[in-house]
């Protein structure tokens, strides 16, 4: 079933939208942007957190070798220019999906060519970076952050569709069980955002590439 | 007071074999010779050669980020075992340097249903800190992946190369009584392998963080002890061990006499277990008198860093 949707969530807002974030003028294959602690040393390292969470800007981009960077938003609506290493992995990766953790460490969801689903997180219970591949057969997935107005205990949604249906994983359940289908029937599903409405709930808006 | 100055740089570097061994015919199923591997920022970050904390060998799987010296952690940490101790490896006596390598291997056994992408050394424990990390690459240095099968071990030679300069430092330096020729170098009369892994293994760059005691010689044969300090600049990879001679009621002529072996000119020497370092006057200089009432402050500077 779908997670109890709280109170405080119903502060929160749907999404900070991207149009807000400067454009991404170098070539990549994909890339996905969100809000997250000030600022990062290097892929794996420790976040600096003295500002606060889900404040500052960042893009994660995917280049055509198939390695992963992530850059910081400046105040001066451009990007950092220094792109730190995130992620590469044996046998590629097709798409990602960028989220923080209430801790503040990068998640990255990722499709893979062969589109197994996955991510790279810190895992809270060991403390160590860690690749979870979670399912196979997905035709696309999102992370989420639940509610940022609650940004030290927040969890964070994966939202995919799977055989035209729509699922979750949860951080806070460590991305182990899965809900849904929510619905099903969709064909070729690509999910535009998610997050929340403040008047009906969770929403994941997508478009039927099949339509 | 007068000065001397000198510098001194270390170098260090890592590196990594790898063999998949059939357990029951011990038949080498994979065979990969040494690849370098990365010295983060956090190794050179110890004021010493070789850790002194217990070492941890990490592997990782399906990650193959390149490694970046900043880098804390593997992608995807899978297993980690302790590296036991580590034996020289090889030794050599070079012009003008010392190169030492320490060795040590490790077998994993219980590793199947992965592939192996990247590994690093951890102190302490299988979660400490990260000072090394590599990619697992093929015997042509590409990125690769290990599969370990049933009943296969996945061994392990991790290597750390230390070089050791020789020639360390000469020069001169003017004083209101003259000039005082030195060289800072390692005894080459008495340095053995032994001296340069004792070395390696035991020593602080710039002496151990106790008082630190050195002893200098005089062309009487004497010495006098004194005790130094140590300032630790960790972001610049450098020490600065300072110490004195503190000024006496009588001349002294610096240095020992030429007929004590392998103090042949001795001016200082660190007076401390096994360090091969010392200064010398050379021995076709004039040795200082240093005059009576006065002192004389030697700062040594040591720095270290990655080899290439």
């Amino acid at each position: 079933m779908i997670p109890p949707f709280s109170a405080d969530a119903r502060r929160g807002e749907l999404i900070r939208p991207p149009r807000f974030l400067p454009a991404v003028d170098w070539p990549h294959e994909h890339k996905s942007f969100a809000f997250g602690p000030w600022d990062i040393g290097s892929g794996n390292s420790s976040p600096d957190m003295s500002r606060g969470n889900y404040g500052a800007g960042w893009v994660a981009y995917l280049e055509s070798g198939g390695g992963t960077y992530l850059q910081k938003k400046m105040p001066n609506d451009v990007w950092d220019g220094s792109p730190r290493y995130l992620l590469a992995l044996v046998g590629g990766i097709k798409k990602i999906s960028l989220e923080f953790a209430p801790t503040g460490f990068v998640i990255i969801g990722y499709l893979r060519p062969d589109r197994a689903m996955g991510v790279w997180w810190r895992n809270p219970d060991t403390g160590l970076p860690q690749l979870l591949d979670l399912d196979t057969d997905v035709q696309d997935m999102v992370l989420t952050v639940e509610n940022k107005d609650d940004p030290t205990s927040t969890d964070v949604f994966l939202w995919y569709f799977k055989n035209g249906g729509l699922y979750l994983r949860q951080y806070s359940e460590r991305f182990a069980v899965v809900h849904g289908p929510f619905f099903s029937g969709v064909t070729d599903p690509v999910i535009i955002q998610a997050g929340i409405n403040h008047r009906y709930g969770y929403q994941v808006d997508y478009r039927d590439n099949a339509l | 007071m007068n000065e001397i100055n000198t510098q001194n740089q270390i170098g260090i570097k890592g590196a990594y074999a790898y063999q998949v061994i059939d357990d029951v015919t011990g038949d080498i199923v994979v065979d990969v010779p040494e690849q370098t591997n990365l010295i983060l920022d956090s190794y050179l970050d110890i004021p010493r050669p070789l850790p002194n904390q217990t070492t941890f060998l990490c592997l990782g799987s399906g990650v193959v980020t390149p490694p970046s010296v900043t880098d804390t952690d593997l992608g995807n940490q899978v297993a980690g075992t302790y590296m036991g101790g580590w034996s020289v490896g090889t030794y050599q006596d070079s012009t003008d340097n010392f190169l030492i390598s320490l060795r040590s291997t490790t077998d994993f056994t219980n590793i199947i249903n992965n592939e192996i992408s990247e590994l690093g050394v951890r102190l302490n424990n299988s979660t400490g800190t990260l000072i090394t990390r590599a990619l697992i690459k093929d015997t042509n240095g590409n990125p690769a992946s290990i599969s370990v099968g049933e009943g296969q071990t996945l061994r392990f030679t991790y290597s750390l190369y230390f070089k050791i300069p020789k020639a360390i430092f000469s020069g001169s330096v003017s004083t209101p009584h003259g000039i005082i020729e030195y060289e800072y170098s390692i005894g080459d009369q008495v340095v053995t392998q032994s001296l340069i892994e004792a070395f390696v293994r035991y020593s602080e760059y710039g002496g151990s963080n106790q008082g630190q005691a050195y002893a200098v010689y005089f062309s009487n044969g004497s010495s006098a002890g004194s005790y130094g300090s140590k300032s630790l600049d960790i972001p610049n990879r450098k020490v600065i061990s300072t110490f004195n001679v503190p000024a006496a009621t009588s001349d002294r002529i610096l240095g020992a006499p030429a007929s004590t072996g392998w103090t042949d000119r001795l001016l200082f020497k660190m007076a401390r277990y096994n360090d091969p370092f010392h200064f010398r006057v050379p021995k076709n200089a004039t040795r200082l008198t240093l005059p009576a009432n006065y002192d004389l402050t030697v700062q040594l500077e040591i720095t270290w860093g990655r080899l290439p």
